[in-house]
């Protein structure tokens, strides 16, 4: 995927931000770990921000169209000065026209004095908006636009920010605005989070986290679900290694989803976690029963949400995790339905 | 044939007794320039661990699976009773091979007088066999920091060795290169058999040192040389002189300790020392490289419950594309050094993804290859072992020189930490 492309998807974004906030070599680092060399470490990640009460029943009775249960892509916490940064990776910006800005708003009134009442020891937030560098102007703009009209219909929005991506020869550069280093105490406007990029190579570092699948083109999408496949499928593969002959097993895919995530899962809104699931049930467990279907004395077999494996010699073992088991990580991917990005 | 093991010790030190006549044995027929007994060699060898995702089990479960006869000694000393091969078209007997002690739940020590290929041969079939069973990896990183910080210590006058090893074997041709990929390249004893000569060779970065010298000038002259030949960083074996006892105790990076001393009491010691020492450091690894989110807490949403740090390797020497390509081909092989499972998605000509398995300990592991270096993630809840495999053969077949991290911290700081630890004589 060329670099230029790799700005604008989300997928890459949410995972750079997070390597950024991943301790480092100061030298040898992977992803520069700006965040965590200025303090800041990971909290949640696209964990749903509850408002309080009487935010909600303001948004209830609201001309302005807010959204009741804003999500940021990322939340990283500074204990020692309480303050936390609120972040939300974007392919573009937006105008106030749009019906982004429903999102939008509902990031901006949880940085206000809600997050200090929600997120008590911590006392303030900023809302970090990163996107392409070229879009940081208009997004800056339609940002203080809209905390205007919070304002004016007396609501109290946080302070915000914009961060941008751009690339710069084999360097991709992260770059703040005065109200980051300001919040931060941060001196640097701009800094080199990865280098030696090359126009033949991905770029991207090991993926940590698994966003909705809402990127930009299919070419993506078919990547991250390949990534995806891979590692249910490794963890599947370990579990029938190892389960000794007559013992059995059974794992359902909320089970393997958790474990493929190191249970960043459990943090993923609904939606995700139950297109997750379905994909798990369709694209192995399916096609391991499906394989298995018509072979006498099958290991194998899924009811409801489990897939149940148990060997009843060591030859039947031995084919399973030969060969058969792997089969299911060749081929297309099937759907995974998701959440479109707006 | 090597001397009769005690079959049936009424304890176990009626087989420390046995040990310590044929070190005493063996040391003098080093002193005297040959071997009249065979030497005591100890396999350190890891188990699961509590404390991960995987259920231990007792030493005797894990060996009589293996299709050993195991006999208590003790609680914890066992005897191992192996098939081994008699005369032409005699069937296999079981006799007695070595014994076993459990130095801890996950840690056993594994000491017998086969020679030492025989040793070897049967330590990594019970390994590849059992996947719940490893070496430890006792890395080049490991190994110059236990110089460093131990054993050019113990005297100027005394003599230490230091072997060094590197064998780029990527760099050969595929089809030449997949015969050496496995596991029995380069024992020692195949080399010194002096054989060799007669054989082709195949071009490539093919490094062996030895250093046998007092200490005091070995620590003047290694750090020089090192700067003008990078091979001299993939320390292979470390000579310890014994603290206590004439001779002394070889290690290797597979976790074998030769006694060359007169005393087995004094060679258990040290490997106890060297247990130590590498549990503290593969439970160093996973405490900060488990990749773990916690829930949050139930009465505050405040708390960093996003852990986990990556292991990144950078090769001092880049690879070439035909090197990486090789070393792709045949990382992911059954038999391959690298024992990793997987389907590598290429991100460039010189970049894989992986998003597989550790294929002898058969857990998860994420790693980025390339021609300049590794980035490892090692799930929450998996052996510590992954990483410091991967380190040891990192050095010894890929690169020589490299840095390495886990997080924020240089590796050596760690090995270096615990070793420093060790010696001031806070073990844990």
């Amino acid at each position: 995927m060329k670099s230029e492309a790799l700005i604008r998807d989300p997928v890459f974004q949410l995972n750079l931000l997070v390597w950024m906030a991943k301790e480092q070599p100061a030298e040898g680092y992977r992803v520069r770990p700006f965040f965590f060399q200025t303090g800041f470490r990971p909290m949640y990640i696209q964990q749903p921000f509850a408002l309080p009460e009487q935010a909600q029943r303001a948004i209830a009775t609201a001309t302005l169209s807010i959204t009741a249960k804003p999500e940021p892509e990322l939340l990283l916490q500074r204990a020692a000065d309480k303050k936390a940064l609120y972040l939300e990776a974007k392919a573009n910006s937006f105008s106030p026209d749009s019906t982004t800005t429903k999102q939008a708003r509902g990031h901006l009134l949880a940085c206000g004095p809600a997050f200090g009442e929600v997120m008590q020891p911590l006392s303030q937030a900023l809302l970090c908006y990163v996107l392409p560098s070229n879009k940081c102007g208009p997004m800056t703009d339609c940002l203080t636009t809209l905390a205007a009209e919070l304002r004016a219909s007396s609501f109290a929005p946080g302070d915000h920010s914009t961060h941008g991506l751009a690339l710069n020869g084999t360097d991709l550069i992260y770059s703040v605005d005065d109200k980051f280093k300001q919040f931060t105490g941060t001196t640097e406007s701009s800094v080199v989070v990865m280098r030696d990029l090359q126009d033949e190579t991905d770029p991207s570092p090991l993926l940590l986290v698994y966003s909705d699948d809402d990127s930009p083109d299919e070419q993506h999408r078919n990547h991250y679900r390949q990534v995806l496949l891979q590692k249910f499928v490794a963890i599947l593969v370990c579990d029938a290694n190892l389960l000794p002959v007559g013992q059995p097993y059974a794992v359902t895919a909320r089970e393997l989803c958790i474990k493929a995530t190191d249970g960043v899962f459990q943090y993923l809104a609904g939606d995700k976690q139950t297109g997750m699931e379905r994909f798990i049930r369709v694209n192995i467990f399916g096609r391991i029963a499906k394989f298995w279907k018509e072979k006498p004395f099958s290991p194998v077999k899924v009811e409801g949400q489990s897939l149940f494996i148990n060997y009843k010699d060591n030859l039947a073992k031995g084919e399973f995790v030969a060969r058969r088991i792997r089969e299911s990580d060749l081929g297309g991917f099937g759907l995974w339905p998701g959440r479109q990005r707006s | 044939m090597p001397p009769t093991a005690p079959e049936k010790p009424k304890d176990r030190f009626e087989v420390y007794r046995f040990f310590n006549g044929l070190s005493a044995e063996g040391k003098a027929g080093l002193d005297e320039g040959r071997t009249r007994a065979p030497l005591v060699k100890t396999f350190l060898l890891e188990h699961v661990s509590g404390r991960s995702k995987r259920q231990p089990r007792q030493p005797a479960d894990i060996f009589r699976d293996l299709g050993n006869e195991m006999v208590n000694v003790d609680d914890t000393f066992l005897c191992v009773k192996a098939p081994v091969k008699q005369e032409p078209n005699q069937p296999l007997k079981k006799e007695v091979v070595g014994y076993l002690e459990q130095y801890d739940e996950r840690f056993f020590a594994y000491y017998t007088v086969e020679a030492s290929q025989e040793a070897r041969t049967r330590v990594r079939r019970w390994i590849s066999d059992a996947p719940d069973l490893d070496s430890t990896w006792f890395s080049s990183q490991l190994l110059l920091s236990l110089w460093r910080k131990d054993v050019s210590m113990r005297g100027n006058a005394r003599y230490s060795k230091l072997t060094f090893k590197h064998e780029s074997i990527f760099e050969m041709p595929e089809d030449a290169a997949s015969i050496h990929d496995d596991e029995t390249v380069g024992d020692d004893e195949a080399e010194h058999e002096g054989n060799g000569e007669d054989q082709p060779e195949r071009e490539r970065r093919k490094a062996r040192f030895e250093m046998g010298d007092r200490i005091g000038r070995i620590r003047e002259s290694l750090e020089k040389l090192q700067a003008n030949y990078a091979p001299l960083y993939a320390l292979y074996s470390l000579r310890f002189p014994s603290r206590a006892q004439k001779g002394s105790h070889d290690l290797f990076q597979h976790g074998q300790i030769t006694n060359r001393s007169d005393s087995f009491e004094d060679h258990r010691n040290t490997a106890r020392y060297l247990y130590r020492a590498y549990k503290s450091v593969l439970e160093a690894t996973e405490n900060v490289a488990w990749n773990d989110v916690q829930p949050p807490p139930k009465d505050q949403a405040f708390g960093e419950n996003f852990k986990g740090v990556p292991l990144i390797v950078r090769f001092q020497e880049e690879l070439t594309e035909s090197t990486f390509k090789r070393w792709m081909a045949l990382a992911f092989t059954k038999r391959g050094i690298f024992r990793l499972w997987g389907n590598p998605v290429w991100m460039g000509t010189t970049k894989v993804h992986v998003y597989g398995a550790d294929r002898h300990l058969w857990q998860p592991i994420n790693v980025e290859l390339s021609n300049k270096g590794i980035v490892a993630i090692l799930p929450s809840g998996t052996c510590g072992n992954t990483f410091h495999r991967l380190v040891t053969n990192i050095g010894r077949f890929v690169c020589p020189k490299f840095d390495a991290w886990l997080g924020g911290k240089p590796f050596t700081a760690l090995t270096d930490a615990v070793t420093s630890s060790m010696e001031d004589g806070h073990e844990k």
